[in-house]
C-alpha cells in the first residue's frame, strides 16, 4: 500500500502523523490538489453563464465533476447530482425541498446512530411544520433494528432518513432491505452516505433509495463542499431551498419560475475549486482496486480488535467482528476519559477523536458519555496500529 | 513523557479522584448545570448559603479529568468564603488560563492548573466548573439567605 499512501502528502511527509480521525476528515490526495490546483491557475473562471474559452472550460470542469460524482455514486444521470457545501447541507437541502411538500401529521423516521446532521434538520422541520418524526431504534450491536420497522411505518410516513454507517460505531446499514419495506409503502428513502463514500464507490441504484448526501473532507477530496444526489422525479417535485442567481429560469418583480434540477438547487456562485477537487478525488478513488483495499483494512481493522481485546479496561461500542462494518471503532476505558485519552495520544502523535461524536443520542443509548475512536482509510499500516498501540500503553499509564 | 503529559500531574489526578464524592447538597439555594458545547462535558453545581458564607457546592460532573478536578476544587475552596469570594475564584480562575496569572488567597489551589495554560484547547475543561458556578451565582439573591 506504500505507492497509495504516497499519493497523500500529508502522510508521505509525515506531519499528520499516525493519522486515525479519518471518520472526521480524510486526508486529501495528490491528484485532487493537483486538478484544483491547475483549475486555480490555468482555469479559474465562473460556471454556467460565460460564454468565452476559459468560462466554457470551466464550465466543462465543473459538469465533468458531476459526472464523475454521478458515477462513484452509481446514478444513472449526472442531473441527478446536486453538489452542496456538505453533506449536512445536502440534509438540510431536502429538509426544506422535499420537507415543503410534507403536512402537519406526516411522519419522519430517523435512525438512532444517526449522526446530529441527520437528527436537527428533521426536528426542525418537525417544528416549523408539525411533521411527527420517530426512531428507529438500534441493537446493542448498534444496527439499526428493522424488525421494527414495520411497525413504526404507516400511512402517514414519507420518509425514512437513515445512516449507511454509523460514524460511531462503524455498523453498516442494510439500506436495500430498509428501501425495498419502505418503497413497497410509497415511503422515501434519504442515506447518510458520509462515512461509506471513503470505503469504495456506492450503488444508489441498487440500493433503492431516494437521496443520498456524502461530503468531500470524508473521501479523500477538500472541505467545503459535498453532494446530494437524488432521483430526478424526486428532485423535479422538489422547491429550492436558496434562492439567487443560477437557479433561475426568470426573474421579474412580480415572479420567479425555476431552472431545472440540479441547477434549481445550486443558487449562486458554486464552490468550483472544491468541486473540480471532489471531481478529482472520484475519479481516483473510481481507479482504485477496492477488494484490495478492503481486505487490507479489514486485516488492519482485525489487529486494531485484538489489540484492544488484550485491555482489561477497554469496552469496544459496536459490531465487533462482524463483517458488516467499516473499520471505525469506538472504545471506552475504565476510569479514563476520552478527551484525556485524546490528549496524551496526540502528544505521541496518534490523531484520534474523543467525545460524543455529533451522536449524543447514541451515546445516551449505549449509556456512556462519550467514546474514543479510531478510524482507519485505504493508506493506513500496520506501523499506524502499532503506534497506536504503544502510545494507548503509554497514556493509559500517564492515567493511571 | 510528552509535554501535554504535566496537564496530568499527580495533584491533579488526586482532585478529579475527589469529584466522585460530590453530590447534591441538602438546601440549594441555586443549581445550574453547564455544558461544554464543543465535547459535549456537563458540570452542575449546586450552591448552599449559610447567612452570607457558602455554606457548600456540591453536583456533579459528567466530563474529563480535568473538569472533574476544577469542580472538586471549587467544592473544596469555597466554603466559608460569600459570593464576592466565589466571584473571585471564577476571575483568578479566568486570569490563569488567559495569562497565566498566578492565584492567591482562598484560590491559591488553582495554580495546579498551571500546565494547562499552555493547552488552549483545554481552557474550556478546567473553566467550565466556575461557569457552571458563575451562571448559578447569577440565579441568588444576595441579600437573600
Amino acid at each position: 500500500m506504500l505507492s497509495l499512501r504516497d499519493q497523500f502528502p500529508s502522510l508521505a511527509s509525515g506531519l499528520a502523523g499516525t493519522y486515525l480521525d479519518n471518520a472526521a476528515m480524510t486526508q486529501i490526495a495528490t491528484p485532487v490538489l493537483a486538478r484544483m490546483t491547475s483549475f486555480e491557475t490555468g482555469g479559474r473562471a465562473n460556471v454556467k453563464r460565460g460564454i468565452y474559452p476559459l468560462a466554457t472550460q470551466a464550465t466543462a470542469a465543473f459538469e465533468g465533476a458531476r459526472a464523475a460524482l454521478a458515477r462513484y455514486l452509481g446514478a444513472e444521470n449526472s442531473n441527478e447530482v446536486v453538489f452542496t457545501s456538505g453533506a449536512t447541507a445536502a440534509i438540510n437541502l431536502v429538509a426544506h425541498g422535499f420537507g415543503a411538500g410534507l403536512t402537519a401529521g406526516d411522519e419522519i423516521i430517523i435512525g438512532e446512530a444517526e449522526h446530529h446532521a441527520n437528527i436537527v434538520p428533521w426536528q426542525m422541520l418537525r417544528d416549523r411544520a408539525g411533521v411527527v418524526l420517530k426512531v428507529l431504534p438500534v441493537d446493542d450491536a448498534g444496527y439499526p433494528r428493522l424488525d421494527a420497522l414495520d411497525d413504526l411505518m404507516t400511512a402517514r410516513t414519507r420518509l425514512i432518513a437513515i445512516t449507511h454507517a454509523s460514524n460511531v460505531t462503524g455498523a453498516v446499514t442494510d439500506v436495500a432491505a430498509i428501501c425495498d419495506r419502505a418503497r413497497a409503502q410509497g415511503v422515501r428513502v434519504l442515506v447518510d452516505g458520509a462515512q461509506m463514500a471513503a470505503h469504495g464507490p456506492v450503488d444508489v441504484t441498487t440500493l433503492g433509495c431516494d437521496f443520498y448526501v456524502v461530503t468531500g473532507h470524508k473521501m479523500f477530496g477538500p472541505t467545503g463542499v459535498g453532494v446530494l444526489w437524488a432521483r430526478a422525479e424526486v428532485l423535479e417535485t422538489m422547491t429550492p431551498f436558496m434562492g439567487g442567481g443560477e437557479m433561475i429560469r426568470r426573474v421579474t418583480f412580480g415572479e420567479t419560475t425555476f431552472a431545472p434540477p440540479p441547477h434549481r438547487f445550486e443558487a449562486g456562485t458554486p464552490p468550483v475549486t472544491q468541486v473540480v477537487g471532489l471531481g478529482a478525488a472520484a475519479d481516483m478513488l473510481l481507479g482504485l482496486d477496492w477488494p484490495e483495499i478492503r481486505a487490507h483494512e479489514q486485516i488492519l481493522f482485525g489487529i486494531l480488535m485484538e489489540r484492544l481485546a488484550a485491555l482489561d479496561r477497554v469496552t469496544v461500542i459496536g459490531p465487533g467482528g462482524n463483517a458488516k462494518r467499516l473499520p471505525i471503532l469506538s472504545f471506552t476505558v475504565t476510569d479514563a476519559h476520552p478527551h484525556d485519552i485524546c490528549e496524551l495520544m496526540g502528544a505521541r502523535g496518534v490523531a484520534l477523536r474523543g467525545g460524543h461524536h455529533c451522536a449524543q443520542p447514541l451515546m445516551d443509548r449505549f449509556g456512556v458519555e462519550a467514546t474514543t475512536r479510531a478510524s482507519l482509510a485505504l493508506y493506513n499500516v500496520q506501523g499506524d496500529i502499532d503506534a497506536f498501540t504503544d502510545a494507548l500503553d503509554e497514556t493509559l499509564e500517564v492515567l493511571a | 513523557m510528552s509535554g501535554a503529559d504535566g496537564i496530568y500531574d499527580a495533584r491533579i489526578k488526586e482532585l478529579a479522584a475527589t469529584a466522585r464524592d460530590l453530590g447534591p447538597v441538602e438546601h440549594a439555594h441555586c443549581r445550574h448545570e453547564a455544558d461544554n458545547f464543543l465535547c459535549g462535558d456537563r458540570v452542575t453545581v449546586e450552591v448552599e448559603r449559610d447567612g452570607a458564607r457558602i455554606k457548600a457546592v456540591g453536583g456533579k460532573v459528567r466530563g474529563c479529568l480535568l473538569t472533574q478536578a476544577a469542580a472538586a476544587l471549587v467544592a473544596q475552596a469555597a466554603p466559608g468564603l460569600d459570593v464576592a469570594g466565589l466571584m473571585n475564584g471564577i476571575k483568578q480562575a479566568e486570569a490563569l488560563m488567559a495569562d497565566g496569572t498566578p492565584a492567591t488567597g482562598a484560590w491559591e489551589g488553582l495554580n495546579v492548573f498551571t500546565p494547562v495554560h499552555d493547552a488552549k484547547h483545554r481552557h474550556d475543561c478546567v473553566l467550565l466548573p466556575f461557569q457552571a458556578l458563575a451562571a448559578c451565582l447569577d440565579q441568588t439573591d444576595p441579600q437573600d439567605d
